[in-house]
């Protein structure tokens, strides 16, 4: 039987996906294709990208193994002589209707995960992005902490015009923070992105998505990450000269070693109030 | 392959015809580019 | 021409100035579109120019040649060169070539219009380029030009604004002259659904063109009131709004690449039947195919926003329309296909190239559906994933259509021949080199790689050197180009009427070349009738 698109189409898609699917993960490891990620929602992209890419592949060969064909076989050099037939409304009909049910095929799942991502009610924890030119500022809604997250200093002196330094030999090259985002493993998160200036996006692959960071608005968006980890993304909106050198880095720990981490770093910030020039206290008291 | 020429007159009122088009098209591309600021005002 | 015919020709308007006063005043259709030919070449080199400072930067990780602020000029300026200088006025010299010829017209409706709106270009983009060479640089905020950030532009600003101002403003008295055109003064017999579908969809383009530049004009106007005249259109702290600006451009912005594309599908149907001696298959429904698309595209804007943080109602709308899209391009590529299908093909460089766009052009369109669903796109926005997308349906699409047309129609424009080895050969290293360039695109942008970053993290340093070396034999192999068409202006085997033994069409009655007035006499209903053989 021959693949043409008018056997069961839907045997053809489960097949593609599935020969796809097994070196798909493979494929993201040489940098080909979209990683799974580490959330429940990376992984929902991640299925629908590879229907979507098995769709297109399917359809592919199919319209370029004609177009090949037909190069070959008729060729005015190979005898061929010219039909003059040049219409058939069934034909239209069936080349219209088919793509359109193909097209219906994919909006069903593609709606139930845009209602997932959507869905940010019942989170356990807030944190707030902002985007500045050219950093991120995180604050922890629920703890009190907050802090900048620079380009680590490695990175930005190697990435200088004609510095000389082999990027290859900076760990992370433009993908390390001084300040990590820490985060909890197996927690719904919610993240609120703005900004304080022009418009940036926050995006780590892992968590399958990203948000714009606009001054005047509050994005909302949510992500419960499944695997202790350090993840790297960068900004995804041009934000000026150095929109390529803010990147972000989440370290998700366990909820003992976050715990840890949230006293330490409170603790810090009292440590550091301490120390200030003019204690608040005192201000507070004259 | 020559048919008759088109004559003056057919010539003018085409040119007339062609005139009020672009004057029509004209004055609705000016609408739409006061009404983006209109509405946003 | 018979000598009665002739001499009839020369009575009327013998008389043309010559030197650099005939390409000043000319009135010509034939005379503007060789100016707005030879401008859109200029520009697509100087464009080529900044996208090989790119590649060049992005051949290694590290910044070895350009500072990050340089290099957003590059893709910014390169965007608007390519896009505004070299694509839309190659497509409005070809109308203006083309358009009266294939309808019997003696030529465009309003000439002096014509004259102006070539001329409009030089001027607007020498006050573009030269933002380069002031201080601060050219502007450096996308061509997408988003508020708050391009309000952050230096001197180059207002000459940005006043620059796409006047290249909307031609495009606009283009698009009324066309329309007019077609609209008025075919000849007797020649009825709308015998139009070729160059004509139709120059039509069709021509509405889009009059809807959505002047919203693009209302935004950039905008855009300078709030830089310069105290409004707040755009700016949260005033009461404004930048996610407004993005609604506004990118109603424009979306007809604006259907723009680009809709005369290219008119192209690739002359072409293909031609060099397949057979007819197009489905002429009725490719018209209503273009009608469509032109419709649906006024509905999908927000698809370049999707990221932006709209109600979950608006990104079901903007996916569902978009994804639309795919049914009547779909119906045209089968329909392409259908037409080569037990036809009698022959494969001259117009037809290399076309059947290219009919396999590239596809392959972007497949990246495109990728990008209409949202939940997905939530990855690859702003991601190398869509670059690559964009590349493939404006240079293996767009280009690859208008250097088809070029090679198809410089016979009959030139009454040469152009060589046909030097065509094939500018052809094969083309094709190779610019999947080199782009394919890999798509795997950076799904492996991590955010657009408009002049350095990268080492993980995509591999792909960048591809795409890099794909990117410098791309761009050297279009000089070929130039030799092929300067050769062919020059001399050459001398081309018949028809020139191509499947051609129809009532440009193939003219001679090659065609006289500098033709059709100051109507041709015979019979030979429109006939199928224009």
């Amino acid at each position: 039987m021959t693949f043409s698109k008018f056997s069961n189409p839907w045997r053809k898609i489960a097949l593609t996906s599935a020969i796809l699917g097994l070196p798909g993960t493979a494929m993201a490891e040489w940098g080909l294709n979209l990683p799974r990620g580490v959330t429940p929602y990376s992984n929902t992209v991640y299925d629908l990208h590879m229907l979507i890419l098995g769709v297109c592949v399917v359809v592919g060969i199919v319209v370029f193994g004609l177009i090949l064909y037909s190069i070959i076989a008729f060729r005015k050099s190979a005898g061929a002589k010219a039909a003059q037939w040049h219409e058939s409304t069934k034909v239209e009909i069936l080349w219209t209707l088919i793509p359109f049910m193909i097209l219906i095929g994919m909006a069903v799942p593609a709606t139930h995960a845009l209602i997932m991502m959507e869905n940010v009610s019942n989170a356990d924890m807030t944190i707030k992005v902002t985007g500045y030119q050219w950093k991120w500022h995180y604050q922890y809604l629920d703890e009190g902490i907050n802090f900048f997250s620079t380009i680590a200093n490695d990175s930005n002196m190697a990435r200088q015009l004609k510095s000389g330094v082999d990027p290859n030999t900076v760990p992370n090259y433009l993908l390390e923070v001084d300040n990590h985002l820490v985060v909890p493993v197996g927690k719904k998160i919610r993240f609120l992105t703005t900004a304080g200036d022009v418009i940036h996006a926050w995006w780590v692959p892992a968590l399958g998505w990203k948000r714009d960071a606009i001054p005047g608005y509050i994005n909302e968006s949510w992500a419960e990450i499944q695997t202790p980890g350090t993840y790297r993304g960068q900004c995804a909106e041009l934000c000026g000269k150095d929109h390529g050198f803010m990147p972000i880095v989440v370290d998700a720990l366990s909820a003992e070693d976050y715990a840890a981490w949230i006293a330490k770093t409170k603790a810090a910030t009292q440590h550091a109030d301490a120390d200030a020039v003019v204690p608040a206290a005192a201000v507070a008291q004259q | 392959m020559g048919n008759h020429p088109i004559d003056d007159e057919t010539r003018a009122a085409q040119q007339r015809a062609a005139t009020r088009t672009a004057i029509a098209l004209a004055v609705i591309a000016f609408v739409i580019y006061a009404w983006v600021f209109v509405s946003k005002l | 021409m018979s000598e009665a015919a002739t001499h009839h020709e020369h009575d009327h308007h013998d008389h043309h100035p010559s030197g650099i006063s005939r390409w000043l005043t000319t009135t010509n259709h034939k005379d503007i579109g060789t100016m707005y030919l030879i401008f859109s070449l200029i520009m697509f080199f100087i464009g080529g120019t900044m996208a090989m400072v790119i590649r060049a930067e992005l051949f290694q990780p590290g910044l070895q040649f350009v500072d990050p602020q340089f290099f957003n000029s590059m893709t910014t300026m390169h965007a608007l060169v390519m896009i505004f200088g070299a694509v839309m006025p190659a497509w409005t010299g070809f109308a203006n070539w083309m358009i009266p010829m294939m309808i019997g017209a003696p030529d465009m409706a309003l000439p002096r219009l014509n004259n102006w709106s070539f001329w409009i270009l030089p001027f607007a983009f020498t006050l573009l380029l030269s933002t380069v060479f002031m201080p601060g640089g050219g502007p450096a905020g996308g061509w997408t030009m988003y508020p708050p950030l391009v309000l952050q532009t230096g001197a180059a600003f207002p000459f940005l604004i006043f620059a796409v101002h006047f290249m909307g403003a031609s495009s606009i008295a283009g698009a009324i002259n066309i329309i007019a055109t077609v609209f008025n003064m075919r000849a007797p017999g020649m009825t709308l659904m015998k139009l070729p579908l160059f004509v139709w969809t120059w039509i069709i383009t021509a509405f889009l063109l009059i809807a959505s530049i002047p919203v693009l004009a209302g935004a950039v106007t905008m855009l300078l009131t709030d830089k310069f005249f105290g409004t707040a259109f755009f700016s949260a702290a005033g009461g404004g709004d930048p996610v407004m600006f993005q609604h506004i451009f990118w109603f424009f912005g979306h007809p604006e690449v259907y723009i680009l594309i809709l005369p290219a599908f008119g192209i690739v149907s002359a072409i293909i039947p031609t060099f397949a001696r057979k007819p197009l298959f489905g002429y009725a429904s490719m018209v209503y195919a273009s009608a469509a698309i032109a419709f649906l595209s006024f509905i999908v804007w927000a698809h370049h926003m999707f990221t932006v943080g709209m109600p979950l109602a608006g990104e079901l709308f903007f996916m569902y329309t978009t994804v639309l899209i795919a049914v009547p391009t779909g119906v045209k590529v089968f329909n392409w296909v259908a037409t080569m299908w037990q036809s009698s093909m022959t494969f001259e460089t117009p037809m290399l190239f076309a059947i290219a766009f009919l396999v590239l052009f596809t392959i972007g369109g497949f990246s495109g559906l990728m990008l209409g669903v949202t939940p997905v796109d939530f990855q690859y926005h702003d991601t190398y994933f869509v670059v690559a997308h964009f590349h493939y349906v404006l240079v293996t699409g767009a280009v690859y259509a208008l250097m088809a047309g070029t090679y198809f129609w410089l016979p009959k424009w030139t009454g040469h021949m152009y060589d046909e080895g030097l065509g094939k050969l500018h052809f094969w290293l083309s094709t190779i080199s610019v999947n080199v360039l782009f394919f890999p695109q798509h795997f950076l942008g799904l492996a991590g790689m955010p657009r408009r970053i002049p350095d990268y993290s080492v993980q995509f340093a591999d792909f960048n050197m591809v795409s890099s070396i794909g990117g410098f034999v791309f761009g050297l192999s279009q000089l070929l180009f130039v030799v092929v068409v300067v050769k062919c202006v020059k001399g050459g085997a001398k081309a018949t009427d028809q020139v191509w033994e499947g051609a129809h069409g009532l440009e193939w009655t003219l001679s090659s070349p065609p006289p500098y007035h033709s059709f100051n006499t109507p041709p015979d209903p019979a030979t429109i009738e006939g199928g224009m053989r």
